[in-house]
């Protein structure tokens, strides 16, 4: 995964969920990440 | 590093700058029309489990011998309603490593049974077998819990259909263990009836400019960080991805979304 070069430094978040298409259902789950 | 055979991880294969690609949970469940993926089980999306509310009480034990018996809490079923105690104890006060547990299988608060207590031997390994979860005729098999040199760990063949293993943390050190308390201890929520979750694997820290690993279990939280369960890498059809998306700023203070699938497995 590339990070552009100028994203802010600091906290962000990754929003992860499955896709429309699977036989699964998800909830969408936003995980803490940091940008340094 | 005996537990990375049984997770789940994905790692970014694709990264798209700037798309809508994984929307929020109005969008999502709206796209989907409801449930029904898994067998048509279930006809509503769950509420989330508000574990502040789990019911703590332990009904009746049988006496216990080690000064600081240890606690945890299984939750079963789509609504967590099924409450499954497991309390390590020792054989003989003076014994280093906890050899003794006793599981509530049958839910019913009373660990007294006599189907009810195990022995682990020397390496705290407690081999349980076949666990009908309670209050259903379904069977899951091969239930093993562990708890050896600090460390605790659980595996199940769920249903035959997953193999699921806990509890997990973002980090190796993470996983939690359980407490010399009812009231302090941590609940877990195996299951893959429910919709999924994530939960970090070692990858919170994206460096800037520079190719990142992303990696996720995927599965159930439980009460608190480290109690997360998750299904193996096999359980997810052959193709299927995970979605993410990072939603940051750029310097100027503009949003930024960037997405991406987690395309690997291991």
């Amino acid at each position: 995964m590339r990070v552009p070069k100028d994203a802010k430094k600091g906290p962000a978040i990754m929003r992860v969920r499955l896709p429309d298409s699977s036989a699964y259902e998800s909830y969408v789950t936003d995980l803490p990440v940091t940008i340094e | 590093m005996w537990k990375l055979a049984f997770v789940l991880l994905s790692c970014v294969s694709v990264f798209a700058q700037d798309e809508e690609g994984v929307p929020g949970e109005e969008e999502t469940e709206a796209a989907k029309g409801g449930l029904g993926a898994l067998g048509g089980a279930l006809s509503r999306k769950p509420e989330r489990i508000d574990f502040t509310k789990v019911d703590r009480t332990i009904r009746k034990l049988p006496p216990l011998k080690a000064e600081n018996p240890l606690y945890g809490l299984f939750l079963f079923g789509v609504d967590g309603k099924a409450r499954v105690w497991a309390v390590l104890d020792k054989s003989a006060r003076e014994r280093k490593e906890y050899d003794v547990l006793y599981l509530d299988r049958n839910a019913d608060g009373d660990l007294s049974g006599k189907d009810e207590r195990f022995e682990g031997g020397d390496a705290g390994v407690f081999a349980i077998g076949d666990f009908r979860e309670p209050g259903t005729e379904v069977v899951h098999k091969a239930l093993t819990i562990q708890r050896a040199k600090g460390t605790f760990f659980y595996r199940i063949q769920w249903a035959g259909k997953a193999v699921l293993s806990g509890p997990h943390g973002p980090t190796t050190e993470e996983g939690a263990d359980l407490a010399c308390s009812p009231a302090e201890a941590p609940v877990f929520f195996p299951g893959i009836e429910r919709p999924f979750e994530f939960e970090h694997w070692m990858s919170g820290t994206l460096k800037r400019g520079e190719e990142n690993d992303f990696k996720v279990f995927i599965g159930q939280r439980g009460d608190r960080r480290g109690t997360f369960t998750c299904v193996d890498d096999k359980f997810l059809p052959e193709g299927e991805k995970v979605l993410v998306q990072l939603v940051c700023r750029d310097t100027a203070g503009k949003e930024r979304k960037l997405t991406a699938e987690l395309a690997e497995r291991c």
